[in-house]
């Protein structure tokens, strides 16, 4: 395997994408592809990413090709978002959304870590109801079912805060 | 995010605290399930939820209570426990409790040296185990045979004859046997720690027969047979005898292990490294007494990987002095090629030389380290407790070990005005340029000569930074020198230092953090030389002096013509009073479009929180106050609305006495941004507090607003909707 090699990759709406051996072995759903089948010199075909979000996911890949630990699981989950990553997060809830699903498709841990971390951060010090709306999701509980889950969660401690 | 795929979710999941896991099963169906094994992860009596659902007794429980409380616990434990990872044991009935639940997921548990030893009264005994074979009788065995026999018929409990013989017939299982049966129940394990506490006799290794400070040949492949079940285990604690045995062997079996905590080290004067394995996997070490530096330089020698160790204390006597060995040629050398046989390191690597994080408890070991010629070239960290009180020892320590990048070696409490002097003769300072990033000198009342300067000239590195008073000429330099700033934290003397903390707020562009006593700046210079770069500002406390004001006495005549209802000027005072109040207000009005710009403020303390001190020791308040104002306002009139932006505002400090805000401009600042704190409205001119009794809901939405200040200190987070009444 060369250093220098190049891999070929289509986004979902067809667009080609032209990135170096060692950034797309970043994506161990693509590295594990490229050491079984070995460079077929076709463009691989990612129908689950769209162009930007790609472009996007590159773009993360080039910034820490030269991490020394990024394969080695990073054990601590607490510490700090590095400013550069910080950045690269400011992205409007979509598109972190979409990112979220490539790095999970493409196998990219240090990408999800990051996009979970950050939408943790966004769901911290909120009410169900501000969840709800930040998410965009739809209360489905009936108003008894509500209830239940807040007694199962232990009521005093919950609701004294 | 409807369709939030599940497997993200939990990974989401896995970064919140436990309180926010709550929070979100109130979400949605989905959510409910999916957050119910973060909600109970982690089991321990002092931490929620377990703590308010099991509701503890206090330690003078009655029997009835304390039936119930076990009742309790295993009724959640048959429900939650499936979902524990993690358990920290503090008490003789959550052991009972967690062995009988068989729980059989753990990564971590944590037993606290408060475990009896002995199971003695019959009830709290493990009479039978539910769903559990009764233990063969193994008593008229041989020990080595009962050894065998327990190890091949296992999951049976481990032999009587192994642990405690003096517990009751009638009981079939000690604690002891009931703790180990839940270590190997459990091959999930990462995390195993007994904690011991100063006078107790820890279990359960106590218990192993023979002798209590050697460990015995049955208990040793008992060890053994426990921790070869647990392949995933990266850290442990355990008391001795069973320390020494897996210490010994942390280079031939216990390759897994790569942070061990040794519980005490009078082992090592008896020469325990000697017989011991070097190991190329142990990262983390703790010792926990005191060692000798010979045992220093036999543990780098034994263990080349160590990146972190904890050390209690040190004893390096005067004339020891550490000699690496030579360097070696090819030519095979007898004493280079012994080093290299029992430590398998390669002959070049100095001693120690990946240790990054150095705990000692006292700073002045890390200078006799430095003194007996051992080097630690990777040396990144030291964070001692007993620390320095002069400054000299900075340099010897950045001297000895110039890869550190953080430092807090500084007695902070040092209230002595010649605390920095020494930092002034530039002689011992290093030549070269250090790696320095984080650098905490005093929390505060320290006093700094100008030598702090000159110390900044060699640290540009330097992100984060915190000293006690210094003087205007130090902050010159740190916009100088020290152009990679984050975190700033300085005491300057009230009056001193406009221009050069101007300097500071242009030169260092990732300036996120400044906060400290006297930080003042001139109006003129903000508004007019305003170049600042550090556009990502997050906490500032900066006053901005010199602002055109009204005198007092041209405040009185705009009230009392306020007063009468007038807004057209009359006489000369009136009409220099209104043409003042016009030009101070366009003043100000340039000022807070200029602080808007900073968009990411989340804590802004206008006043200074030495005019807080003096409005409580004088008997000045804001109404009586009688030099000329110079501040800002904060009033709407002036220009407030400016700032509206400032949408992350949390904390505002407005504790000078000359603001005039009044109640109406708070409640705006509490509309417009999500405040959760506001300190020194007591000294405003106009007393809100007085107004706030006139106006019920006025007073309410403060009160509110203030209790949300103390809520979210205690609690971390608290449900906005709350905030927005």
């Amino acid at each position: 395997m060369s250093a220098h090699s190049q891999i070929l990759l289509t986004s979902s709406e067809g667009t080609e994408f032209l990135i170096d051996r060692d950034i797309a072995d970043k994506s161990m759903l693509l590295k594990c592809m490229l050491e079984d089948i070995g460079e077929i010199g076709q463009a691989v075909p990612l129908p689950n990413v769209s162009g930007p979000i790609l472009t996007k996911v590159i773009e993360y890949c080039t910034h820490h090709r030269d991490d020394p630990n990024f394969l080695s699981a990073n054990d601590d989950v607490t510490a700090d978002i590095d400013e550069w990553d910080l950045e690269y997060c400011k992205v409007d809830q979509g598109t972190l959304y979409e990112l979220i699903l490539a790095a999970n498709y493409l196998d990219i841990k240090p990408l999800m870590d990051l996009t979970c971390k950050t939408v943790a951060n966004m769901i911290k010090a909120k009410s169900p109801e501000e969840i709800r709306k930040t998410f965009n999701i739809t209360n489905d509980f009936t108003p008894e079912e509500e209830d239940q889950v807040r007694r199962e969660n232990g009521k005093d401690w919950v609701d004294e805060h | 995010m409807n369709r939030i795929p599940l497997e993200v979710l939990l990974q989401i999941a896995s970064h919140l605290d436990t309180h926010s896991c709550f929070v979100c099963r109130n979400v949605c169906h989905l959510w409910a399930e999916a957050f119910i094994p973060f909600c109970w992860h982690t089991l321990d009596q002092l931490r929620s939820p377990w703590k308010l659902v099991l509701r503890s007794p206090g330690p003078s429980k009655t029997p009835e209570e304390q039936e119930q409380w076990t009742m309790r616990l295993r009724s959640l434990l048959r429900r939650y426990g499936s979902h524990v990872k993690e358990i920290i044991i503090r008490d003789d009935a959550l052991l009972d409790a967690v062995i009988k639940a068989r729980l059989s997921r753990l990564e971590s548990l944590t037993i606290c040296g408060i475990v009896n030893r002995y199971v003695c009264d019959q009830e709290s005994a493990f009479m039978a185990v539910e769903q559990q074979q009764p233990v063969n009788s193994l008593t008229s065995l041989t020990p080595a045979d009962a050894d065998i026999s327990m190890l091949e018929s296992w999951p049976q409990l481990p032999s009587r004859l192994l642990f405690d013989t003096g517990i009751p017939k009638q009981c079939l299982m000690s604690r002891t046997q009931g703790c180990w049966q839940l270590i190997m129940n459990n091959p999930g394990l990462r995390h195993l720690e007994f904690k011991s506490q100063a006078g107790y006799t820890l279990f359960p290794l106590m218990s192993f027969p023979l002798s209590t400070t050697l460990i015995s040949a049955i208990s040793a492949t008992f060890l053994d047979s426990v921790l070869a079940r647990l392949p995933h285990l990266t850290h442990l604690a355990i008391e001795q005898p069973a320390a020494d045995h897996v210490f010994r062997n942390l280079g031939t079996r216990y390759h897994n292990i790569t942070s061990f905590v040794y519980p005490n080290t009078v082992e090592f004067g008896n020469g325990i490294l000697s017989t011991t394995v070097g190991s190329t996997t142990l990262r983390r070490l703790k010792l926990q007494e005191r060692i000798e530096a010979r045992n220093l330089v036999e543990l780098g020698q034994k263990f080349p990987e160590l990146r972190e160790l904890s050390l209690s204390s040190l004893q390096i006597y005067a004339y020891y002095q550490y000699t690496p060995p030579p360097p070696l040629d090819d030519n095979v050398n007898v004493n280079g090629d012994y080093i290299n046989r029992i430590t398998g390191v390669s002959k070049e690597a100095p001693l120690l030389s990946k240790l990054e994080y150095l705990f000692i408890s006292n700073i002045f070991d890390i200078t006799s380290i430095s003194r007996a010629g051992i080097k630690l070239p990777a040396l990144k960290r030291i964070d001692p407790t007993i620390k320095f009180r002069t400054l000299a020892y900075l340099w010897v320590i950045l001297k000895a070990f110039p890869t550190l990048a953080y430092l807090d070696a500084m007695e902070t409490h040092s209230t002595d005005a010649r605390y920095g002097d020494a930092l002034d003769p530039a002689s011992v300072k290093p030549s070269s340029r250090l790696h320095l990033k984080t650098l905490i000198l005093s929390h505060g009342s320290a006093r700094f000569g100008a030598g702090v300067g000159g110390m900044l000239e060699v640290m540009p590195m330097l992100t984060r930074l915190e000293l006690g008073f210094v003087p205007a000429s130090a902050l010159a330099s740190m916009a100088r020198n020290c152009k990679h700033l984050e975190h700033l934290r300085f005491n300057v003397a009230q009056g001193e230092g406009h221009k050069e903390l101007n300097l500071i707020f242009e030169a260092c562009s990732k300036l996120r953090i400044c906060r400290g006593k006297g930080h003042e700046i001139l109006a003129e210079d903000f508004v007019h030389n305003h170049s600042w770069t550090c556009l990502d500002l997050q906490e500032l406390d900066l006053k901005i002096v010199s602002v055109p004001r009204m005198t007092l006495a041209q405040e009185c005549v705009w009230d009392a013509m306020r007063q009468d209802g007038r807004s057209n000027a009359k006489t000369l005072e009136e009409k220099e009073a209104v043409a003042r109040r016009e030009l101070s207000h366009q003043f100000q009005r340039s000022i807070y479009k200029t602080l808007a710009k900073y968009v990411n403020l989340r804590h802004f303390n206008l006043g200074g929180p030495e005019s807080i001190q003096s409005a409580k020791e004088g008997v000045l308040t804001g109404a009586n106050h009688t030099t000329t104002p110079d501040c800002l306002e904060l009033t709407m009139e002036s220009g407030l609305l400016e700032l509206a932006r400032l949408s992350r505002m949390e904390t505002l400090g407005v504790g000078g006495l000359s603001h005039r805000m009044s109640t109406q401009d708070l409640m705006w600042m509490c509309e417009r941004w999500p405040l959760k704190k506001v300190s020194g409205i007591e000294y405003l001119r106009s007393d809100p507090s007085e107004q706030l009794k006139t106006d019920k809901d006025l007073l309410d939405r403060v009160k509110i607003n203030m209790m949300i200040s103390e809520l979210t200190v205690n609690n971390r987070s608290l449900s906005p909707s709350h905030r927005r009444l």
